[in-house]
């Protein structure tokens, strides 16, 4: 393995010094639990925030900030924060009008971040859960409630964290949040296996010349390996799966996710984006400012998931809201 | 009804019990797990008794189980300290208004605690978990109460109720959190969890019992 590491059984500590060092003028790290919070949280809002286990980088470290997440409970390498963390997390956050944690589902994170809110309850907190659920290979749609969160989750931080800030109450939030989620999906696909920096070991096998499409974020099995291809063949592939799972009507507007799993580069998401793109235009749908960047990772995966989300006109006016966190620009 | 201090020596006795308990814990969780289960229940039985120790004789009730769940969920960590640590803190809410823990707070802590768990957790009656007792357990004893029994008999109910859903594990094939091969060497064996489970429901009824 030849990452850039000191202490394998350091690297988050090391990774959240660098955070502080870089950003303290916007950000604060609570030691104890790992909360990332942002140093100056608007009065009279609910909060927004999420836990979820690093080794995604700059998922979700990169998202606290102003109209986005108000903190980020970091958890050990693709290791959900415990209840404790979101307890804090919460506590950090909270101005009197609750607090929204997001959850992307997998199992130990619903299992940790639901145990933190039911504490948080018992402290006299008003926290709430939204998850997300947006990788549609990995349950049918008459299931999409067990789906896995994954890349769809940045419209969510984005969103929810603009609507939050415009003083709406938490129910409201909590609304809004399902309804972003019901509005995406999202589908991933990857070249090249990542490397887990805890052992070592690549995170699954694949052929030089096959890619996977449909795998998760922590390379979950995919729904079918198929023979390299072209990027529009695979662009297609893609869309197809996503177009055949949401309702949807001509001059529908969408907002695109292209992000990078890590290793591919900004020249392939935009041959990527341009195929998507066109495909979308043949269908007379609209994109409404796309992101196209590296935004959830899976350490060095090639590869890229797309996601993309169905808009109204609230949703078109929080996602383009300025944001002074680190990783996000459309 | 228990006061206040006997439900701290209640939970005291379910602590030692399961510090006694390691090595079967252990045992039954290495059929087919990393055998861990006896070793973490008994590091969060060692910390939540220390709590208890602390804590004074007439604390509101709920303190003693919040304090003691929340000992489990600390020391304890993974998937195991959250699901084992709301059982506690759902047996907490049970009495927050209560002066004392009756069969009423029984039954709707354990009701709160089996639909947290499932909640949580994910898992299904069915699955080889704790869930399996867990049940089974509630089914029995909100029967029992709806029916006007005492807390002696629901008890009784709750804990033979416990014990089958233990039984009902052993032919069963695990499916969460194992692999695939693990999963087939489970049937033969009842899971560790809802031995554990049932261990502290039957406790609860000896420890009313003999009062």
């Amino acid at each position: 393995m030849k990452k850039i590491l000191n202490n394998r059984d350091e690297i988050v500590q090391d990774m959240l010094s660098g955070i502080e060092a870089a950003y303290s003028h916007k950000l604060v790290w609570e030691k104890e639990e790992n909360v990332l919070y942002r140093k100056e949280i608007e009065p009279n809002k609910v909060g927004v925030i999420i836990g979820n286990g690093s080794g995604h980088e700059p998922a979700c470290v990169g998202f606290v900030g102003k109209n986005m997440l108000d903190a980020n409970v970091v958890g050990n390498i693709f290791a959900a924060p415990g209840p404790f963390g979101i307890l804090e997390g919460i506590k950090r956050t909270d101005s009197g009008n609750g607090v929204v944690v997001i959850i992307s589902q997998h199992a130990g994170d619903i299992l940790n971040s639901k145990m933190g809110v039911d504490m948080a309850a018992d402290e006299g907190y008003d926290a709430r859960v939204v998850i997300v659920h947006d990788d549609v290979v990995s349950a049918p749609k008459e299931e999409m409630n067990e789906r896995r969160g994954t890349v769809g989750t940045v419209f969510v931080y984005k969103m929810l964290g603009g609507y939050a800030a415009d003083g709406h109450s938490i129910e409201d939030c909590v609304a809004f949040g399902k309804h972003i989620v019901n509005n995406t999906r999202t589908i991933g696909m990857a070249n090249v296996p990542g490397t887990s920096p805890v052992n070592g070991e690549p995170m699954f096998e694949l052929a030089d010349d096959e890619i996977e499409i449909g795998l998760g974020v922590h390379g979950e099995a995919a729904a079918c390996t198929m023979k390299s291809a072209s990027s529009k063949e695979i662009a297609e592939v893609m869309l197809e799966k996503l177009l055949e799972d949401i309702e949807y009507n001509e001059n529908d507007e969408f907002s695109v996710i292209v992000n990078s799993m890590g290793q591919t580069t900004q020249a392939e998401l935009l041959v990527f984006y341009n195929d998507i793109r066109q495909l979308m235009e043949s269908k007379k749908l609209d994109i409404f400012r796309p992101l196209i960047g590296t935004y959830v990772t899976s350490q060095e995966m090639g590869g890229i998931a797309l996601s993309i989300c169905k808009l109204d006109d609230e949703m078109k006016k929080q996602w383009v809201k300025p944001t002074d966190a680190t990783n996000f620009q459309l | 009804m228990l006061s206040s201090k006997e439900v701290k020596n209640l939970l005291i006795e379910i602590a030692d019990m399961i510090i006694d308990a390691e090595p079967e814990l252990s045992r039954l969780d290495g059929v087919i797990g990393d055998g861990d289960h006896g070793i973490s229940m008994r590091r969060g039985a060692l910390r939540g008794k220390e709590v208890l120790l602390e804590m004074s004789d007439d604390e509101p009730i709920n303190e003693y189980f919040k304090n003691y769940g929340w000992s489990l969920v600390r020391v304890m960590g993974g998937a195991m300290g959250p699901l084992v640590g709301i059982i506690f803190t759902e047996f907490g809410k049970a009495c927050k208004d209560s002066q004392g823990f009756g069969k009423e707070e029984f039954v709707r802590a354990i009701t709160g605690s089996t639909l947290k768990v499932q909640e949580f957790g994910g898992a299904r009656l069915g699955d080889k978990t704790m869930v399996d007792a867990m049940i089974p357990t509630m089914d029995k004893a909100k029967e029992a109460l709806e029916a006007g029994m005492n807390f002696e008999e629901v008890l009784l109910e709750a804990a033979r109720a416990s014990k089958q859903g233990v039984e009902n594990t052993i032919p069963l094939q695990a499916k969460k959190g194992r692999s695939k091969w693990l999963q087939e060497k489970s049937i033969g064996h009842p899971d560790a969890g809802a031995t554990s489970y049932s261990m502290m429901i039957n406790k609860i009824k000896d420890f009313v019992m003999s009062k």
